[in-house]
């Protein structure tokens, strides 16, 4: 391995490291369902994600730090999922957006959905809704960015143990 | 033609081979499994009936006397609607296919026999359509239970009705 | 085991029995085997909108056979409708064509209304079809959108978007809702019009028809957009109604099939408007049609603007709502096509069964007709044609 997950780095050089990746997010866009409208919607003038350095349209999950998954899971695409998700280089981060990527949704006693993305891969933030707002999505992204920004990458590489994940409005 | 009249006009055609009704302005005839094929091309190539317009093809668990098969067509000559439905065995119930009269019949018995089980004779592919390849038995069937209905009881406040 | 063509090439069957190759003979007649490729286009593409997956089977650059492969977003509505009662299915069922929510849930009001022969308040008819031409209108701007930009042409993707944020404004002062705005009720609808609703509605017709007049000079007078659009993905009439195609698609084949003009509901009766076709049935004739389809949506808004009348907006249900014995149907016109809905109930407080005849699932049966023969890139020029929504093909 490298350098930056076996030593502690000093502060400086952190806070620096940090800052280039928190504003720098590339966006693979995994929009399955409803959520993604408003997902686009959130990339489009009004509300406009691109401002805070999330950039989307990523060429494919080799080049993205940033996977948002909005809308229904179903058991016949959680392979290729899984498959995307394994593909993504780290460090990377999970959005789970919408009701139905956190937990099943209004589909909770389908017979072909899965019960929320975390079922298949660990999930960074959870943003509720049906569809959450534009800015719910914002909320979350601004939260991650404050996270990834006091982030030390030998903790997040070394004991495996991730930190809580982050659920948007929940203290509200 | 209005609903009246193509229901005079099938019965003067395929006689009691068809039992008409309507409701809610729309003909359903109901037919045996073995005049299925007869109807379905009587309301395509029939000039007076000409359904060329394919509305959808459905299945309804009927429990005890089996599964019906619904089939709606329109015709866009005529301004009319057709339903057409027939009740097959539940085990190993089939009728032959509709594919070659309307395109779209392909896909729609495709997902009928996939939810509820009913063959179709002479289909080109009855592959699966909506369900993913490993998944077993005919979920649209009312023996089907929805396991996490089982499992876990409906977290909302009140069930459906109150 | 070759067979002589006429084309002076031959035909075989690879050992492997993998496929058909052409064995083809260059200038020194030496012998050049070809075999025919399978390329899988999905589920997660950036110009299938949504999950939808194509194995497309190539010589060369032609395809030769495309199969779509279905149900990435099978949700299975129709099993869940049958343990949910009359007022959650409206909830549920304005998620399957996830862009147009209240033309989704007018025709399940319609269909229980029908089923137990509720009289619906006139107030309310009005309002459903002011909020039904309004969602059309959002539906078609996403359209207008996003398939220039499968094309290349990014800038109106940018203003549709702009359009949509002002209607899905004024969605948002009525009902609450962005998305999924759950109005309509068995008997009416949720709750009156706010102060100040019509004439935010009044105001926002003229803008949006000086914008449309925009999107035809930046789009159908572009000559790349007219290249790339003119006489590919050709479907003829009798084809597109055999396949139960409908909507843009099928008037763009020249068949002026539109449920609002050959069997009124609500009160289309009472309102002019023209339902436009195109004459080739080509992708370019599709995307016109969708157009002037909004052209007729904001003529008809204007009307109905005018002509709410004031009353009561919803009937005093039972506390638990039963439909009697029996089948109903009910076809309304979606903005993707005809939506049908055919409901059994035996006497319940939920459906017995409930069939949602879907646009979209039509539409992109009749994909291998359309694909066979054309080029690949012309793929995505024809597959973006076909408007489609994913949720509204698996349901």
């Amino acid at each position: 391995m490298g350098l930056v997950d076996t030593v502690e780095l000093p502060q400086p050089i952190k806070f620096v490291f940090n800052w280039g990746r928190k504003y720098s997010l590339w966006v693979f866009n995994f929009g399955l369902a409803c959520c993604a409208i408003e997902f686009i919607a959130t990339s489009m003038a009004r509300h406009d994600f691109i401002r805070l350095g999330v950039i989307p349209f990523a060429h494919g999950p080799r080049q993205a730090d940033l996977l948002v998954v909005s809308g229904t899971l179903t058991d016949k695409m959680a392979p290729a999922l899984q498959r995307l998700y394994q593909e993504m280089p780290e460090p990377k981060y999970v959005i789970s957006f919408g009701s139905c990527s956190n937990c099943g949704g209004p589909y909770w006693d389908s017979y072909s959905v899965t019960k929320g993305v975390d079922q298949i891969i660990p999930v960074d933030v959870y943003v509720p809704g049906c569809p959450p707002r534009p800015e719910a999505l914002l909320n979350g992204i601004l939260r991650l960015q404050e996270r990834i920004g006091s982030e030390s990458l030998r903790q997040r590489y070394s004991n495996g143990n991730r930190p809580e994940p982050i659920v948007v409005g929940a203290d509200a | 033609m209005d609903a009246d009249a193509l229901r005079d006009h099938l019965v003067a055609e395929l006689g009691d081979a068809v039992e008409p009704e309507v409701a809610y302005d729309t003909l359903t005839v109901t037919v045996a499994p073995e005049d299925w094929r007869r109807v379905a091309e009587l309301a395509r190539r029939g000039p007076e009936v000409a359904c060329n317009f394919f509305d959808f093809l459905c299945g309804v668990d009927e429990e005890a006397d089996g599964i019906g098969v619904v089939l709606h067509v329109y015709s866009t000559f005529h301004r009319h609607h057709l339903q057409v439905r027939t009740v097959v065995p539940r085990d190993g119930g089939h009728l032959p296919t509709l594919s070659d009269l309307w395109a779209g019949a392909d896909w729609h018995e495709r997902e009928t026999a996939e939810l509820f089980g009913v063959g179709f004779d002479g289909h080109p592919n009855l592959a699966k359509l909506l369900l993913s390849e490993e998944f077993e038995g005919h979920p649209l069937r009312k023996e089907f239970a929805l396991l996490t209905r089982e499992a876990k009881p409906w977290p909302g406040a009140k069930e459906p009705g109150e | 085991m070759a067979t002589e063509l006429g084309s002076g090439g031959a035909a075989f069957q690879a050992a492997d029995g993998t496929g058909v190759g052409i064995i083809v003979r260059d200038k020194a007649d030496r012998e050049l085997h070809t075999q025919d490729m399978t390329l899988n286009v999905g589920p997660q593409h950036p110009a299938t909108h949504g999950v939808l997956r194509v194995l497309v089977t190539l010589d060369g650059e032609v395809i030769e056979d495309a199969q779509p492969v279905i149900g990435y977003m099978h949700r299975s509505f129709e099993k869940l409708a049958e343990y949910r009662d009359y007022r959650q299915i409206i909830a549920l069922v304005n998620r399957h064509d996830w862009v147009s929510s209240i033309c989704n849930e007018l025709g399940v009001a319609l269909v229980v209304e029908r089923q137990m022969e509720l009289e619906v308040p006139e107030r309310a008819t009005w309002i459903r079809m002011l909020m039904a031409e309004w969602t059309r209108v959002l539906n078609h701007l996403m359209f207008v959108g996003s398939y220039p930009l499968e094309l290349g042409a990014i800038t109106p993707m940018f203003y549709a978007f702009r359009e949509r944020e002002e209607i899905q404004a004024l969605m948002e002062w009525i009902t609450g809702g962005r998305l999924h705005l759950t109005y309509c009720r068995v008997g009416g609808l949720k709750q009156d019009l706010p102060r100040g609703a019509i004439q935010m509605s009044r105001d926002l017709v003229p803008r949006m028809r000086e914008r449309l007049k925009e999107y035809e000079d930046l789009v159908l007078g572009n000559e790349i957009f007219a290249a790339r659009t003119k006489g590919v993905g050709v479907l003829p009439a009798d084809v597109a109604c055999s396949y139960g195609v409908s909507g843009a698609a099928l008037q763009a084949a020249g068949v002026p099939e539109d449920s609002r003009k050959t069997e009124p509901y609500l009160f289309y009766d009472q309102v002019e408007f023209d339902v436009p076709t195109g004459r080739n049935g080509d992708s370019f004739d599709r995307f016109a049609v969708l157009l002037a389809r909004i052209k007729e949506s904001l003529r008809i808004i204007e009307q109905v603007n005018e002509r709410i009348p004031p009353g009561p907006v919803n009937v005093r249900l039972p506390k638990v709502v039963r439909a009697p014995e029996g089948h109903a149907y009910v076809r309304t016109e979606a903005p993707l096509g005809q939506l049908s809905y055919y409901m059994v109930s035996h006497g319940e407080k939920t459906p017995w069964r409930f069939k949602m005849r879907t646009p979209s699932f039509n539409n992109i049966s009749s994909l291998p007709y359309l694909l066979k023969g054309t080029l690949l890139p012309d793929m995505i020029a024809v597959m973006g044609s076909i408007f489609f929504i994913v949720g509204d093909i698996d349901r």
